[in-house]
C-alpha cells in the first residue's frame, strides 16, 4: 500500500484491484485526474475520510487501495 | 385537479441525501421523514400528487442510489422497480433524477446512466439555495441543452418549482408508451462527461461560501473524529442519549401513572361498580395505563436519534464504529440499524438494507432483536421499579444502563460467534458519504418523533386491547360471581390452561400467572405488563385496591404455600429472559421478508428463545442452590 499522508492532496492516476469496488468509486464521482484530499483517518484503524468535489466520503483502506494515487502537494 | 392522463408511475431517483424524499413530500403532501443521513429511505413509496396541484400524477420515491448497478439491497429496490418491475405499478418511461446542485458533477452520472438505459429523464435540481449562498448559479438552459433533459429548479425548503415540475411531468407522461429499459450500456464510465457538463453549466465565480461550509465541517470533524476526544464524545453522546430516557422522562411517567390509576378508580365508581365497570376499569384502562406510562421514554429515544441523524453526526458515528464492528463480522453501516433496534426492531431490520455484504447483513439482522427495544422498556421499568421500590431513581437508571450495555454485549458476542460460523461470499466494503454538519431542525425532528411514537401506539394498541379482553374474560369466567378470588382464578379458563403449562415455568421460579404473561408477550413484549396488571388485579386485589398499582400487587403475590412469587432472584431471572428472548411476531415477519428466508427467522426464533429459557432457569436454580431467594 502506498503510504498516505493525512491532510494532503493526491491526484487519481487510475483504478486497480476489485472491478466492483472500482466501478463504485467511479459512480461516486471519482475519475482519473481527480484531486483527492485525505482529510483524516478514523481512530483505532478505522476508515479514511476523503474529500473530492466538495463531498466527504469515509472509506476503508481496502477501498482506497483501488485508487492509484500520486501526491500533489 | 384534472384527472390523470396516465396511470403510469414516475420514479424519482437520486443519490443518497439529494432531496428525493423532500420533493416527494412536497408533491404528495406526505410527511415521510427527511433527515440528514444517507440511506434514510430503504424502500420505495408510491404516492399521488396532492389535491392542491392542478394535475394528478403518480410518483414513486426510491432509496438513494449512486448507480443503476446495485451494490446493496437498498439499491436493488430501485433496480428491481425499474428493470424487473415485479411491483403492481406500471413504471413510466419518464423518470425524474433528483440532482443536488452542489454536487452537480457527481449526480449527473446517474442522469447519464438512466438515459443510457433508455429512460426519458427529467432533472429536478435541488439545493440551489446552498449554491446561491456561494454566489454560484446553474445555467439551466445550458444544462437542459447538454443533457437533453427538461430541468426544473426546486426549492426543497419552501416547495418552489414543484407545480411546474408536476405540469411538465403530466405533459410528458401523457405520451409515454410502455417500454423495457436496457441494461447494456450501464457500465460505461460517465464521470468525465458529467464533470464536463457540470463545468460548462456552473459559470459564475464562487465566493467561497460552499468551501467555507466544507471547511467548517472539517474543523468540526477535527474534534468529533479525534482519536481521544472523538471517541470520548461518542461514548458521552450515547450515554447521554440513553440516560436521558430516564431522567427526562420520569416526571411525565409519574404524571401519566397517577392519571391512569386515578382514571381506573374513577371509572369503576362512575360506571356503577358492576361487571361492566370491572371490565372497563380493571381490564381495559388498567392494561392501557400500564403501557401508556412508558410512551414518554419512547418519544425521547426517537427525538435523540432524530437529532443525531439530522445534525450529520450519525454518519460519522457509523464511521467511528466501523472498525470495532468489523472485528465481530459487522460493518459501520450496521450501526444505524443496531441503534434503531433500541427503538424498534422492525424499522431497524429494514435499515440494514444499506449493508452490501450478505453475511454482514445476516449477522446484523440476527442480533438486532437483542437490542433493548422500546417494547421492552415497559417490562424493564416495571421489574426494576419492583426491585428498587422506594429507593432513589438513580439506582434503577444505572441498572437499566447496564441492561442496555448488556444487550450490546450479548449482540456482540453472538455476532462474533456467527462470524466464525458463516461463510463470506463477497468481500466486505464500507463507503459512506458524510453529509455537512448543520443545525438540526427541531420542528422536523419533533414531528418525526411524534409520528413514530404514534405509530408505536397504533401498532401496540390493538394487540393490547384484544389480549386484554381475552385475559380479563379468561381470568373472570366461568365463575365471575365467586367471592373467593383464589378459587375464582384457579377455576377460570385461563387458570386451568395456566396450570397445564405451569411445569414449564416452575424452573424459572414463577407461577402460571407469570407464565401466561410471558406467553402473551409473544404477541408484543409490552403486553406482559398489561397482562400482569389484569391477572394480579383480580387475584390479589379487592375492590378497594383497584387504584393500587401493579407493583403493590406484585409485592404480595404468592404461591399457594405462601412463598412470594416476585423475589429479587425471580425478577432478575425475568429480566434475563426478556434480554434474550425474541417475543415479537412483527419482528419475525420482517426477518422473513428481509432475508427472504423462513429458515433464517426460525433459527433466530428458536435460538433466542431456547437461550432465554435455559439462561433464566440456570440463573434462578443456581441462586436457589446458593441459598439466595
Ligand atoms: N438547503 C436545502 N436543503 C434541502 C433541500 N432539499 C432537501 N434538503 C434537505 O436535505 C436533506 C436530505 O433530504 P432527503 O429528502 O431526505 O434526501 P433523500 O434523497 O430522500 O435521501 P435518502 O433517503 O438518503 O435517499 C434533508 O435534511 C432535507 O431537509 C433544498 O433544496 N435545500
Amino acid at each position: 500500500m502506498q503510504k498516505l499522508k493525512l491532510k494532503s492532496y493526491y491526484k487519481v492516476l487510475g483504478f486497480q484491484g476489485s472491478d466492483q469496488l472500482a466501478q463504485r468509486l467511479k459512480e461516486l464521482g471519482i475519475q482519473i485526474n481527480e484531486s483527492l484530499y485525505i482529510q483524516t483517518k478514523i481512530p483505532l484503524g478505522g476508515p479514511y475520510v476523503v474529500r473530492f468535489k466538495n463531498a466527504h466520503i469515509a472509506l476503508r483502506k481496502d477501498e482506497l487501495e483501488c485508487l492509484k494515487l500520486q501526491a500533489t502537494e | 385537479m384534472s384527472e390523470t392522463t396516465s396511470h403510469r408511475v414516475i420514479a424519482f431517483l437520486g443519490s443518497p441525501n439529494s432531496g428525493k424524499t423532500t420533493l416527494f413530500n412536497w408533491i404528495t403532501g406526505n410527511r415521510f421523514k427527511t433527515v440528514n443521513y444517507p440511506g434514510a429511505t430503504v424502500d420505495y413509496f408510491v404516492g399521488t400528487s396532492h389535491k392542491g396541484y392542478e394535475h394528478m400524477i403518480h410518483v414513486a420515491d426510491t432509496p438513494g442510489t449512486y448507480s443503476l448497478i446495485p451494490f446493496s439491497p437498498e439499491e436493488e429496490v430501485t433496480y428491481k422497480l425499474l428493470f424487473e418491475n415485479k411491483s403492481n405499478h406500471d413504471i413510466s418511461k419518464n423518470i425524474v433524477v433528483v440532482v443536488d446542485a452542489t454536487q452537480l458533477s457527481r449526480h449527473l452520472v446517474l442522469v447519464r446512466q438512466a438515459q443510457a438505459a433508455g429512460f426519458n429523464v427529467t432533472i429536478a435540481l435541488t439545493m440551489i439555495d446552498l449554491l446561491k449562498e456561494d454566489n454560484l448559479n446553474v445555467d439551466l438552459l445550458k444544462l437542459s441543452e447538454l443533457t437533453g433533459c427538461e430541468v426544473y429548479p426546486i426549492d426543497g425548503q419552501l416547495g418552489g418549482g414543484v407545480n411546474e415540475l408536476i405540469d411538465g411531468l403530466n405533459k410528458a407522461n401523457g405520451n409515454s408508451e410502455s417500454f423495457t429499459p436496457s441494461l447494456k450500456n450501464l457500465k460505461h464510465d460517465f464521470a468525465s462527461e458529467a464533470q464536463e457538463i457540470s463545468e460548462l453549466c456552473l459559470k459564475q465565480k464562487s465566493t467561497g461560501q460552499l468551501l467555507k461550509s466544507v471547511q467548517n465541517t472539517e474543523t468540526w470533524d477535527h474534534f468529533l473524529l479525534h482519536p481521544i476526544f472523538g471517541l470520548a464524545l461518542f461514548a458521552a453522546i450515547m450515554t447521554g442519549l440513553f440516560t436521558s430516557i430516564f431522567w427526562l422522562a420520569t416526571p411525565f411517567m409519574d404524571a401519566l401513572d397517577s392519571y391512569a390509576s386515578g382514571l381506573a378508580g374513577w371509572s369503576f365508581v362512575q360506571l356503577g361498580e358492576g361487571l361492566f365497570a370491572d371490565f372497563i376499569s380493571n381490564g381495559i384502562i388498567a392494561s392501557f395505563g400500564a403501557v401508556i406510562v412508558f410512551v414518554p421514554q419512547i418519544f425521547i429515544l426517537f427525538v435523540g436519534i432524530g437529532l443525531l441523524e439530522d445534525s450529520g453526526y450519525l454518519a460519522r458515528a457509523a464511521s467511528l464504529i466501523d472498525r470495532p464492528l468489523s472485528m465481530v463480522g459487522l460493518n459501520g453501516r450496521s450501526f444505524v440499524p443496531i441503534l434503531s433496534g433500541f427503538a424498534c426492531a422492525v424499522p431497524a431490520m429494514m435499515a440494514a438494507r444499506t449493508i452490501g455484504s450478505k453475511k454482514e447483513r445476516w449477522i446484523t439482522l440476527f442480533i438486532i432483536p437483542f437490542m433493548t427495544c422500546s417494547a421492552r422498556l415497559p417490562v424493564y421499568a416495571l421489574l426494576l421499579s419492583f426491585l428498587f421500590f422506594g429507593s432513589k431513581a438513580i439506582l434503577p437508571g444505572i441498572v437499566l444502563a447496564i441492561i442496555y450495555i448488556g444487550s450490546l454485549i450479548i449482540g456482540g458476542i453472538s455476532a462474533a460467534i456467527l462470524n466464525r460460523i458463516l461463510k463470506d461470499e463477497k468481500p466486505s466494503a464500507f463507503m459512506l458519504e458524510l453529509p455537512l454538519y448543520r443545525k438540526p431542525k427541531f420542528k422536523v425532528v419533533l414531528l418525526n418523533a411524534l409520528s413514530k411514537t404514534y405509530g408505536y401506539i397504533k401498532r401496540a394498541g390493538p394487540i393490547i386491547f384484544v389480549l386484554s379482553v381475552f385475559i380479563w374474560l379468561g381470568t373472570n369466567f366461568p365463575n365471575y360471581e365467586e367471592t373467593d378470588a383464589t378459587v375464582k382464578v384457579q377455576s377460570s379458563y385461563l387458570g386451568q390452561a395456566g396450570h397445564a403449562i405451569e411445569p414449564l415455568f416452575e424452573p424459572m421460579g414463577v407461577d402460571w400467572r407469570v407464565g401466561v404473561g410471558l406467553l402473551s408477550a409473544f404477541a408484543a413484549r409490552e403486553v406482559f405488563v398489561s397482562t400482569l396488571a389484569i391477572i394480579f388485579n383480580i387475584t390479589d386485589g379487592s375492590e378497594e385496591q383497584i387504584t393500587t398499582s401493579l407493583i403493590k400487587n406484585m409485592q404480595t403475590a404468592s404461591f399457594p404455600n405462601g412463598e412470594l412469587i416476585f423475589t429479587p432472584v425471580t425478577v432478575i431471572g425475568l429480566i434475563l429472559f426478556f434480554m434474550f428472548a425474541l417475543q415479537c411476531i412483527s419482528t419475525t415477519g420482517v426477518a422473513i421478508k428481509e432475508m427472504k428466508s423462513v429458515k433464517f427467522a426460525l433459527y433466530q426464533l428458536v435460538a433466542m428463545n431456547v437461550a432465554a429459557y435455559f439462561i433464566t432457569v440456570i440463573f434462578v436454580q443456581s441462586c436457589y442452590l446458593l441459598g439466595f431467594h
